[in-house]
């Protein structure tokens, strides 16, 4: 089985690592016998997420932030439509911004997001750097954030964990990121799925899935056995 | 006052601290004591090949008669320059040299260009590195653009990387001079490149390249003509490549054609030996005494030196960005899949704590390796990225383990290869200088 993969923007939003989700994803699926395709979803150039299993963004400057912002809202729909039939995502950092409602620039810009998640982000003057550790659903997840926006959730969506390491003491936000579905936003880079293998394995299952249902069989597991992740609800706390 | 505090602090300080407290007394002191050199001040910055340019224009100028003062250890933030200017200074504070040859980190440069007036800047590259610590290219680039202007000195710039030839625009300056390498010099490009920056700055359309020699750099245009490569007053023009050997090469200026070497192969070493001879040519050497000069020199500390370690010959090279990276690689081991390696990876500020961008290494040159040794704090780090690049690694956190692993490897008289980023590079040879029957040797 073939399992394609969209690889948004990575000309623009491939910082400093980001690179090695799609290493991951491409070499666990391999280990488990599958084949992968990597699309690139470039500004400006044709794109059908109708054909896609599996959504994956990374961050970028703010250059290139701004360069593909409007790209990505006139994308919205047909990304939305294929979470909606049950393709995962993985976002991180900028995309990740850009998959909530919006981002306010330092300028005082507010540059649109495609509202995946109920959550708007605004730049400081402040970066948050080093390394993190979160509680998430998919067990305990390490990577390192770098990143000047503050993003803030509203009161119904779920955050993605609970950072219990790094950040330092005495900061009010210690939430990371936001789950909808299979679509996952965080500011973890590290990379995030080779460092936590449990939650590639969850979205290549869920990549899986969408791939045999679209060829009319059977969902096929892990047959190593290795990758069963709870799908339950996240313990707010 | 300057005379005093040097020998407060004493002579030969090969680091920071005095120039740390001496600035904090009198933040104006390195210039008052820069504008005592009669032949002014180089500044050499860039990502990637600082430390060696530096030391190669040192010994061009050196050779066409100026006393040379520079920072060696790569100690190139402000106070690592004003410790060097302090360590020459005689007892009524007089520098003792003709010209100030120093590294500068790409950030502070803004800095030190207020400080110390130059008459040269020269830029090598612009690489990510150290994201945590530089943030993003574009600031780098907005830095670097920012010290030039205020310099309002002669820049020599490298043609070839649209980034560090832009600045020249950016920077307003109408004294830029560039260095480069000729399609038809010879010197292997290679279509796949990881690339750093290859939108045309001034419209951002997607840059053509008609060559790419390694990541960014290569011959480039904008498609709607917007920005061009420009024209190197100093190119290289022909090379003589031997695998594993220094590279000979023919660096053309104006009329001139010169004949010199690099301190050591690969593609990245003619960029820092060609900028090395433009640069001392600019500050007005013979271009035959400063090639001879520059071809003479051994790699600078770290940077592909080899030392002798119990009979081994070790060859130890600083690896801290994926570009950098991807360049060693590229030019040891393509074609060799036998001799030993081993990875150093640290997290320490030096090194920057972020350790994600060894995803962007390019491996398929290591891929299939069974034999790689891995130290470190960030050992797990690394044995995992080599895990998905099909390079078996076994993981050996401690340096003088890891160390006594990579000789046990190595037969009597061999060769090994070590690469590691700052500090774990310093840890390493360390390590091996203090192991009995150790000795440095010329490559």
């Amino acid at each position: 089985m073939t399992v394609r993969i969209a690889h948004l923007y990575p000309r623009e939003m491939s910082l400093y690592g980001d690179t090695g989700n799609i290493i991951a994803v491409r070499k666990r699926l391999q280990w488990r016998g599958h084949d992968s395709a990597v699309a690139a979803v470039e500004a400006g150039e044709d794109f059908d997420f109708s054909t896609v299993d599996m959504i994956i963004g990374g961050g970028g400057p703010d250059s290139g932030q701004a360069h593909i912002a409007a790209d990505l809202v006139e994308r919205g729909d047909d990304v939305k439509a294929a979470l909606a039939a049950g393709v995962p995502a993985l976002v991180v950092c900028g995309l990740f911004q850009l998959f909530g409602r919006s981002f306010t620039t330092n300028d005082g810009a507010v540059i649109p997001g495609i509202g995946v998640f109920d959550a708007v982000t605004v730049a400081t003057r402040r970066r948050i750097v080093g390394n993190v550790e979160l509680a998430t659903r998919f067990g305990r997840l390490v990577g390192f954030e770098n990143h000047s926006g503050m993003t803030r959730l509203g009161p119904d969506q779920e955050p993605f964990g609970r950072v219990v390491s790094g950040r330092g003491p005495g900061r009010r936000r210690r939430e990371d990121g936001a789950v909808s579905g299979a679509a996952i936003g965080t500011y973890l880079h590290g990379p995030v799925l080779p460092r936590n293998p449990l939650l590639a394995d969850f979205l290549i299952d869920k990549a899986l899935a969408h791939r045999a249902s679209r060829d009319g069989r059977a969902p096929v597991g892990d047959p190593t056995g290795s990758s069963r992740v709870p799908h339950g609800p996240a313990s707010r706390t | 006052m300057a005379g005093r505090l040097s020998r407060l602090v004493g002579r030969g300080a090969g680091h920071a601290i005095p120039g740390k407290v001496a600035g904090r007394v009198d933040p104006t002191l390195a210039g008052r004591l820069a504008s005592q050199l009669p032949g002014g001040v180089v500044l050499i910055t860039g990502t990637n090949g600082k430390t060696t340019t530096t030391m190669l224009v040192a010994a061009g100028l050196s050779a066409a008669g100026e006393k040379v003062l520079t920072n060696p250890t790569g100690s190139n933030l402000r106070q690592g320059i004003l410790s060097a200017l302090l360590a020459s200074c005689d007892a009524s504070g007089q520098v003792a040299g003709t010209v100030g040859v120093f590294e500068v980190d790409e950030l502070t440069l803004p800095l030190v260009v207020a400080q110390v007036r130059p008459r040269l800047v020269v830029v090598l590259n612009l690489f990510r590195d150290q994201l945590d610590r530089h943030a993003e290219l574009d600031i780098v680039a907005r830095r670097l653009a920012d010290g030039i202007r205020s310099a309002g000195s002669e820049v020599l710039l490298n043609a070839d990387d649209p980034l560090v030839a832009d600045l020249a625009r950016r920077a307003g300056s109408e004294r830029a001079h560039f260095f480069g390498i000729d399609a038809a010099a010879g010197v292997r490009s290679e279509p796949d490149a990881i690339s750093d920056a290859d939108r045309c700055p001034v419209c951002g359309r997607q840059l053509e390249y008609s060559t790419v020699f390694f990541a960014q750099m290569g011959h480039y245009r904008c498609p709607a003509g917007d920005f061009t490569r420009p024209e190197p007053s100093c190119s290289l023009v022909a090379v003589e490549e031997s695998p594993g050997a220094p590279t000979g090469f023919v660096a053309r200026l104006g009329a001139v054609e010169q004949a010199a070497r690099t301190a050591s192969p690969g593609t990245y070493s003619l960029y820092n030996s060609l900028a090395a001879v433009a640069a001392c040519v600019a500050m007005g050497a013979d271009p035959a005494v400063a090639a001879e000069a520059v071809s003479a020199c051994s790699p600078a500390y770290g940077r592909g030196e080899t030392i002798d370690v119990a009979g081994r010959s070790i060859r130890l090279v600083l690896v801290k960005n994926p570009v950098g990276f991807a360049q060693v690689i590229d030019t040891f081991l393509r074609d060799d899949r036998g001799t030993p390696l081993l990875v150093g990876l640290n997290d320490a500020a030096a090194d920057g704590r972020d350790t994600s961008w060894i995803w962007d290494i390019p491996m398929d040159g290591l891929a299939g390796r069974a034999d790689v040794v891995v130290c470190g704090t960030r050992t797990e780090d690394m044995v995992l990225r080599l895990k998905y690049a099909d390079v078996q690694a076994r993981a050996c956190p401690d340096f003088a383990d890891a160390v006594e692993v990579l000789l046990g490897k190595i037969p009597i008289a061999g060769t090994g290869y070590v690469m590691a980023n700052y500090t774990a590079m310093l840890g390493l040879r360390r390590t091996m200088l203090a192991h009995p029957a150790a000795g440095r040797q010329a490559p």
